[in-house]
């Protein structure tokens, strides 16, 4: 599937769950959520896997900030951003034509547009 | 009750409203008429990239509206009968409506002129069969290409071929794209492009096409009005495009602007008609960006066509929300890439650029008084993106401040 961009608040691809800042070597894992249907017809058909965050020791992201980490054991990277609510992480690379989201324009109630087209 | 709605066309807009709808709960079922034979593409690579496969043009493929039950018909629409609420397609068809949006987009206009209507190898691009005949033209490169019209189109498709083609473009402006970017960036586009080896020949008109001496029924020339000869292989017309609303013609209910386009308020309503909608190219809106002061305006891009099909498809499931405002921008691959957001419908009557118009790094603020009506960018992102969403808010900086140097993203996140 070849995804539009989306003029809207992210859609969360992963989420954040434990913010292990007691411990050192701190860590933050996120979860993948498991790929359902957009309009939610099929029902999800595996379970949320847990991925830790390379160097990432803490979640003070203010509203509209944003930073880009890799994942350990995955060749890939997320977007870790704070919505103006929460902090979550979202794919790192625009749907559209894979520009870095996070040279994009995030604003403090958590919409994310491309740096490239506007999307 | 269950709603119907029905959207004709097959474009960005379309998409948009489908994906609007669909994103925002609406259960009711979706039909999409379109006439173009293929699933809705980025069309944006048409001319950039001459891209002429539909699998890798189309943004979602035929799984997809399946499992969001949009049915796709491949047909097209020749009338609306208004108060029947129902539609009429040429193959025969009678489709029902409760709500209808309307987004057939534009058709490219002709050149009136002798030749251009007879002779083959002359071309329009709007849509894959076009590129895959233009494609098909230029064959093993090498060839003589004119481009008439140096806006978007012309410009993006002369981008696309001088590398491997000899190409001349016919503007009647003085510089490329200076009716909507300026002198003084519409030069410096010129000159990049000549880099390139495009050949310009503007403030010029064309007088007619003649055809080639080798096969009289394609063209082989042609001539501009100061006599200037330019040998062709082929012509690609890039002279703008008539929306697409022929079959509103005679209608006796709806009248049409005189351009052809349907006016519409704030939520792309059709002004007159009740559950009726018009977005994208055919849509006459009143703007409310900087400087628009709710100014009637058509645009003809893509990121406006979606978000107007976005505004549309909320209205019908929320007709009391507010519509959101959206910033028009548009991009478009001229040597470089280039940027833009913002709207000159109420005119600008100065040009701030920060940067280097020689480097190719630079960014354009179009300002009336003290208000950033536009912005136009080349190697200076996110500028774009920051203005657009700072226009949006409402606090996109002040001339002056821009004037003094001030980057709009040292700003940092819009709030």
């Amino acid at each position: 599937m070849n995804p539009i961009c989306f003029r809207a608040r992210p859609t969360p691809l992963y989420r954040v769950v434990k913010p292990l800042l007691n411990n050192r070597p701190a860590a933050v894992i996120v979860t993948r959520q498991p790929s359902t249907s957009l309009f939610g017809t099929s029902t999800p058909k595996a379970m949320a896997q847990e991925y830790k965050l390379k160097g990432v020791t803490s979640l003070d992201l203010k509203p509209g900030s944003k930073q880009e980490v890799e994942v350990e054991g995955l060749d890939t990277k997320v977007l870790l951003l704070n919505d103006g609510t929460k902090v979550q992480a979202v794919g790192a690379r625009c749907t559209h034509y894979g520009a870095p989201l996070v040279n994009g324009i995030l604003t403090t109630n958590g919409r994310l547009t491309c740096p490239w087209h506007g999307g | 009750v269950e709603e119907r709605v029905l959207v004709v066309g097959g474009g960005s807009g379309a998409l948009g409203a489908v994906e609007g709808l669909r994103t925002n709960g609406f259960q009711g079922p979706i039909t999409l008429i379109s006439n173009e034979g293929y699933l809705p593409i980025d069309r944006t690579k048409l001319s950039k990239a001459l891209m002429t496969d539909t699998s890798k043009l189309q943004w979602r493929d035929k799984d997809y509206f399946e499992s969001a039950s949009v049915e796709i018909v491949d047909d097209e629409v020749t009338g609306v009968d208004f108060g029947t609420k129902t539609v009429a397609t040429k193959l025969g068809g009678n489709y029902a409506y409760n709500k209808l949006i309307l987004a057939t987009g534009g058709t490219p206009k002709m050149l009136p002129l002798q030749g251009f209507k007879v002779l083959s190898n002359i071309f329009t691009l709007r849509t894959v069969h076009d590129t895959k005949q233009i494609v098909d033209a230029i064959g093993d490169k090498g060839k003589k290409i004119v481009v008439v019209g140096s806006s978007f189109i012309g410009m993006e498709f002369a981008n696309a071929t001088a590398t491997d083609n000899e190409v001349h473009v016919i503007g009647m402006e003085g510089a490329p794209l200076e009716r909507i970017l300026g002198t003084q960036v519409g030069a410096a586009l010129q000159k990049a492009f000549e880099g390139k080896g495009v050949k310009f020949h503007m403030n010029a008109g064309v007088d007619k096409a003649e055809p080639s001496t080798s096969d009289p029924s394609k063209v082989g020339a042609v001539l501009l009005k100061d006599g200037t000869r330019l040998d062709a292989d082929l012509v690609v017309l890039g002279v703008g495009v008539s929306p697409s609303t022929q079959f509103l013609k005679d209608n006796t209910i709806v009248k049409l602007e005189d351009d052809g386009s349907l006016k519409t308020d704030e939520n792309f309503c059709v002004v007159g008609l009740k559950d009726v909608y018009a977005i994208g190219d055919i849509a006459t809106y009143p703007y409310h960006g900087p400087g628009g002061d709710g100014k009637y305006i058509r645009i003809e891009h893509w990121n406006v066509a979606q978000n107007a099909g976005r505004t549309a498809a909320g209205h019908i499931v929320a007709p009391t929300r507010k519509p959101a405002p959206f910033t028009p921008v548009f991009w478009s691959a001229l040597t470089a890439q280039l940027r833009y957001c913002g709207n000159t419908i109420g005119g600008y009557d100065d040009v701030i650029i920060q940067g280097s118009l020689e480097e190719g790094k630079w960014a354009a603020f179009y300002t009336k008084g003290e208000t950033v009506v536009a912005v136009a960018s080349m190697g200076k992102d996110p500028v774009m993106s920051q203005s657009a969403e700072l226009m949006a808010l409402g606090k996109m900086p002040r001339k002056s401040q821009l004037k003094d140097g001030l980057d709009p993203v040292s700003l940092g996140p819009p709030e």
